[in-house]
């Protein structure tokens, strides 16, 4: 199977299956919008009454911000990490860069990293929803189904996070804190900063590339794991490390082919938040709307990575995936 | 300085040349160099001809000075006390390294440490003295904490007394084993940067000497002429305080010697690296008025040559059509090389900037850093404050110049981050210049009072507190006195002050006499205390006329000499109501403060309030309602520590709270779309 009609099947699972990414989509904007609600509290008790409120309503008012920021309670309260650059494109840049260096858990206030585990773990559990529809040929979707099947396989995919969470672990903290100690040291002797600038590039992009391939391993390891349900979790997990191996050039081609739709989306993105840049209400539902298209965008784009995926490995497995298939996977 | 010019030096130099040499019949006669606008009255105090030679093998610079010390106190004196900086670097337990809670071995390898050895000292002879080696009378001192472990001090005892108005002059070998970058000195790879390296003689008063063991913090001298030859591999591209005289004379050791001269400076720095790229141009900065601009860039910072060399302009320009035109002919910046430590530092004529990789324009560096390490120029090289005791002089008075020509040239500064070492501006989020201290400032505003010496002041205290409280302070007298008021004061403190030593109390009195008024009151509270400002709305209540009020009675709190309280008036309209509008008091400072109160038929009222009372409060009868509230509206308190609390707006607008609030959830969604990527 070409890496195209992968991506288009994954385009037309996850396309068909919208109402899957709805229930993943409510979860998203139940635990952040639950967030934002002390957040928005702090901001209007300190901003709506004052004359910063119009300055801010039309531009920043950078001297408000800088007093909201020193009264808040760091470490204790959500609204310490707003932040000027939340805007535009630049807050997806942050987080991709913080998910690079595996730098999300430093950079992020604790609640929001529980708020994160939190997701993560929710995901983890839907996700499981999510294979199960696509495994199935011709299944509609129900949500007595989605959450059957996101039952059924959520113990092997926890079981796969694990292991994912081990393999980031000694990809950011192991290989990515000696790559940024040896920055440092270049950094500290070196009479032009080219050299830890490039320095730094070659480590982002190892970890990028090494963090993706743990992803697509990954990837495979829950299809296999819903493709062969009796399937245990290291005979998944091997299986799809020898899946990927044997068909690296094509399973990097569709991964990344994937991701270049992604930063379309995201470029799509930052076109499109100019529009609500201005002062009125309207501009401000408009660049709601434009955000929330944006966060389904991700979600959908999450679920094109597993539908392009799993068609991929049923292409080349050549088995027709279902769990009324129960067989063992081939070597 | 001047950079190497071998080809053609401009013919006006070369007729003066000519003209000089026949005029005098002198074989070698020296076209003055590094020459000043001439000072009346001026008299040097201690000046340098220095002749020294670099050694990148073994790190060191060694060599001679002759310093000629006139005694300018009314009493003579046999002992001179000198600065040995670079000993602080030299042995464990020295006061800088204590303060700044280092150790030797234990922080800093061998390679990282420096020292300033003596190796020789006579008198030389003239009117005063005779002939005399007086090595053996070195010593090293510590006036200020006793602790013998530093070095940073020595003093020589002449033969005899040196009477008042007499001249001294001493030969002082010496070797200067360059540190691997201490506080803004040293060397990285090739590249040489000599600040505080020499033995430098303290500032003697009729008080004695005021010398100080070396503490992290600036520098004091006196003024003279440095008259220095600088001998460097042939390879290096040389900048230094002062202007280069003649030619180069290059060596058959494959050495080369750099001539630099400069009169009425008080200090002398140098750099040599091998890397520089060039650019010299003349600039007129008031008409008939020209300096010669050098900068010195890294290569890797080429594409910021302009915004480098503008950035020197406009502050030549502004700081001479504000305070008094630039006196000397060079101006040299230098662009540190990356991870040398020198950045953003002043020497007199001779500064240095700095830059990251990726410069962003909206975002003001390296012009920030440069306008104000030229400033330097200004407020430490000519008005010659003590920087180790009133680091505020100058540090304060330059952030606030500074500020102001960025404020005039650029307009805000932005807001910006960087994410994989790439800029990203917000061109929405501006910095307004005039609050930019506002932050660091109260971060530590009730800490200490200005008027505590800068070398005893905590350290992390010092910067909030010297430039930014400082800086504050300036803007806050701008907008009470008026600019051009305040123009003047700043330019009457120059004249008066230039090539001298001013303290604290010699600005205030130029404030009081220029501004006509007496603002004791106003130095008392922010400088010689640390406590702060802060007006605010308390609140504004709203009765109908009409209403029975019978438990209303003037308040206690009511402020003596306040608007009397009216209760008896009873509604004439029964639309009536009667308005107080409550401000506070919250901080000790008192300044007085207008406060305007917008009604909502858009009549605007702007009340002045002397802010002595805790509270105050403003009564109207209106058939209106207050729509807004503003306490100081003209925002001239920028040292408010609170600006949220100085208004009030009935009507709450919540499309700022909309929006911030959408970007930060926004912002999470996408982070748990981040997380969930890693399941
Ligand atoms: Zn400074």
């Amino acid at each position: 199977m070409s890496i195209i009609t992968a991506l288009r099947k994954g385009i037309g699972l996850a396309s068909r299956h919208w109402r899957a990414l709805l229930v993943v989509y409510v979860f998203n904007l139940a635990l952040a919008g639950a967030a934002a609600v002390p957040v928005f509290r702090a901001i209007d008790a300190e901003l709506s009454h004052t004359e910063s409120a119009e300055q801010m309503a039309e531009g920043f008012d950078w001297l408000w911000f800088e007093e909201f920021r020193a009264s808040r309670n760091p470490g204790e309260e959500l609204s310490v990490s707003l932040a000027p650059w939340q805007q535009g494109l630049a807050p997806l840049i942050v987080n991709f860069e913080r998910y690079v260096r595996g730098s999300l858990r430093r950079d992020l206030p604790s609640p929001l990293i529980w708020l994160g585990i939190l997701y993560l773990l929710i995901t983890t559990f839907l996700t499981g929803g999510i294979l199960g529809l696509f495994a199935e040929e011709d299944v509609r979707f129900s949500l007595r189904f989605f959450f059957d099947r996101a039952g059924r396989y959520f113990i092997i995919l926890l079981g796969i996070l694990v292991v994912a969470t081990l393999a980031y672990w000694l990809l950011w903290d192991v290989i990515g804190t000696a790559w940024r100690g040896l920055v440092a040291n270049v950094r500290g002797e070196a009479t032009t900063e080219w050299t830890p600038v490039l320095l730094d590039w070659l480590g982002a992009l190892i970890l990028v590339i090494a963090a993706f391939f743990i992803h697509m391993v990954m990837d495979y390891a829950r299809i296999a794991g819903v493709a062969w349900e009796k399937l245990g979790l290291f005979p998944a997990l091997l299986g799809s490390a020898g899946f990927c191996l044997h068909n690296l050039g094509k399973a990097l081609g569709l991964f990344y082919l994937t991701t270049l739709l992604a930063a379309l989306i995201a470029l799509a993105y930052g076109l499109l938040v100019r529009l609500g840049g201005g002062a009125s209400t309207g501009q401000l539902i408009v660049m709601a709307l434009v955000q929330q298209g944006f966060i389904l965008a991700s979600i959908w784009i999450r679920m094109v990575y597993l539908g392009g995926q799993l068609s991929f490995y049923k292409g080349v497995l050549s088995v027709p995936i279902s769990v009324r298939n129960p067989e063992k996977p081939r070597p | 300085m001047r950079l190497p010019r071998l080809a053609s030096p401009p013919v006006l130099l070369v007729a003066w040349i000519l003209l000089f040499s026949l005029l005098t019949h002198e074989a070698g006669a020296q076209l003055p160099t590094g020459v000043a606008i001439p000072e009346p009255g001026f008299r040097p105090i201690a000046s340098y001809e220095m002749d020294v030679r670099l050694d990148r093998q073994t790190h060191t610079v060694s060599g001679h000075e002759v310093l000629t010390f006139r005694n300018a106190t009314i009493h003579p004196v046999t002992e001179l006390w000198f600065h040995a900086y670079y000993n602080a670097w030299k042995t464990d337990g020295s006061t800088w390294l204590r303060l700044i809670g280092r150790t030797i071995p234990g922080d800093y390898p061998e390679e990282r440490l420096a020292w300033l050895q003596v190796t020789g000292a006579e008198v030389l002879a003239n009117m005063f003295f005779a002939r005399e080696d007086i090595l053996e009378t070195f010593a090293y001192i510590q006036p200020d904490d006793g602790n013998q472990l530093d070095q940073t001090l020595f003093r020589l005892e002449l033969p005899r007394p040196l009477p008042a108005g007499g001249e001294v002059r001493l030969k002082i070998d010496f070797t200067t084993k360059v540190p691997r970058t201490f506080s803004r000195t040293g060397y990285i790879d090739d590249y040489y940067f000599l600040a505080q390296w020499f033995p430098k003689i303290g500032v003697l008063t009729d008080e004695g000497w005021e010398a100080h063991q070396y503490f992290p913090v600036e520098y004091f001298a006196d003024y003279g002429t440095y008259d220095v030859r600088l001998t460097v591999p042939s390879d290096c591209i040389v900048g230094a305080t002062g202007e280069l005289v003649g030619r180069l004379e290059i060596h058959g050791d494959g050495t080369t010697t750099h001539h630099f001269r400069q009169e009425m400076v008080h200090d002398f720095a140098w750099v040599a690296w091998p890397k520089y790229l060039v650019f010299n141009e003349q600039y007129e900065f008031l008409p008939g008025h020209t300096t010669e601009i050098t900068l010195l860039l890294c290569p890797e910072h080429k594409k910021l040559k302009d915004r480098y060399l503008q950035a020197t302009k406009y502050g030549i320009h502004y700081y001479s059509k504000w305070f008094g035109p630039y006196p000397y002919t060079t101006a040299t910046i230098v662009d540190p090389a990356f991870n040398s430590g020198a950045g953003g530092m002043e020497y007199p004529t001779f500064f240095t900037g700095g830059a990251p990789l990726f410069a962003a324009p909206g975002v003001l560096r390296p012009e920030g850093v440069t306008i104000h390490e030229f400033g330097h120029q200004f407020w430490y090289g000519l008005v010659g404050n003590n920087e180790t005791v009133d680091a505020w002089l100058d540090e304060g008075f330059n952030s606030y110049s500074e500020s102001r020509v960025q404020d005039v040239a650029y307009g805000p500064n932005h807001e910006s981050i960087r994410v994989f070492n790439l800029p990203i501006v917000f061109d929405e989020v501006e910095i307004p210049f005039k609050w930019q201290a506002a932050p660091r400032y109260r971060s530590i505003a009730e800490v200490v009072p200005l008027d505590i010496p800068s070398y005893l002041k905590p350290r992390f205290a010092y910067g909030g507190n010297a430039y930014n409280k400082a800086e504050l302070m300036h803007w806050t007298l701008e907008g009470f006195l008026g600019w051009e008021t305040y123009r003047e004061v700043l330019s009457t403190f120059y004249e008066e002050w230039k090539f001298k030593h001013p303290k604290s109390e010699d600005f205030f009195s130029i404030v009081n006499e220029v501004s006509g008024m007496d603002m004791t009151w106003f130095f008392d509270q922010l400088y010689h205390s640390a406590d702060v400002v802060d007006y605010a709305v308390e609140g504004v209540s709203t009765r109908l006329m009409g209403e029975p009020h019978g438990s209303l009675q003037r308040p206690d709190i009511a402020p003596e000499g306040g608007p009397e309280w009216t209760p008896e008036i009873r509604g004439t309209d029964p639309e009536a109501r009667q308005i107080q509008v409550t401000v506070r008091r919250l901080g000790e400072v008192t300044f007085p403060v207008e406060v305007l109160i917008l009604f909502d038929d858009g009549e605007q009222v702007v009340e002045r309030w002397d802010g002595l009372d805790r509270r105050y409060t403003f009564t109207y009868e209106r058939t209106s309602q207050v729509e807004k509230v503003i306490v100081d509206p003209r925002a001239i308190l920028v040292l408010d520590i609170n600006r949220t609390n100085n208004s009030w707006v009935r009507t709450a607008d919540r499309r700022g709270t909309g929006k911030l609030t959408l970007r930060w959830l926004f912002w999470v969604q996408s982070v748990l779309e981040f997380f969930a990527f890693i399941s």
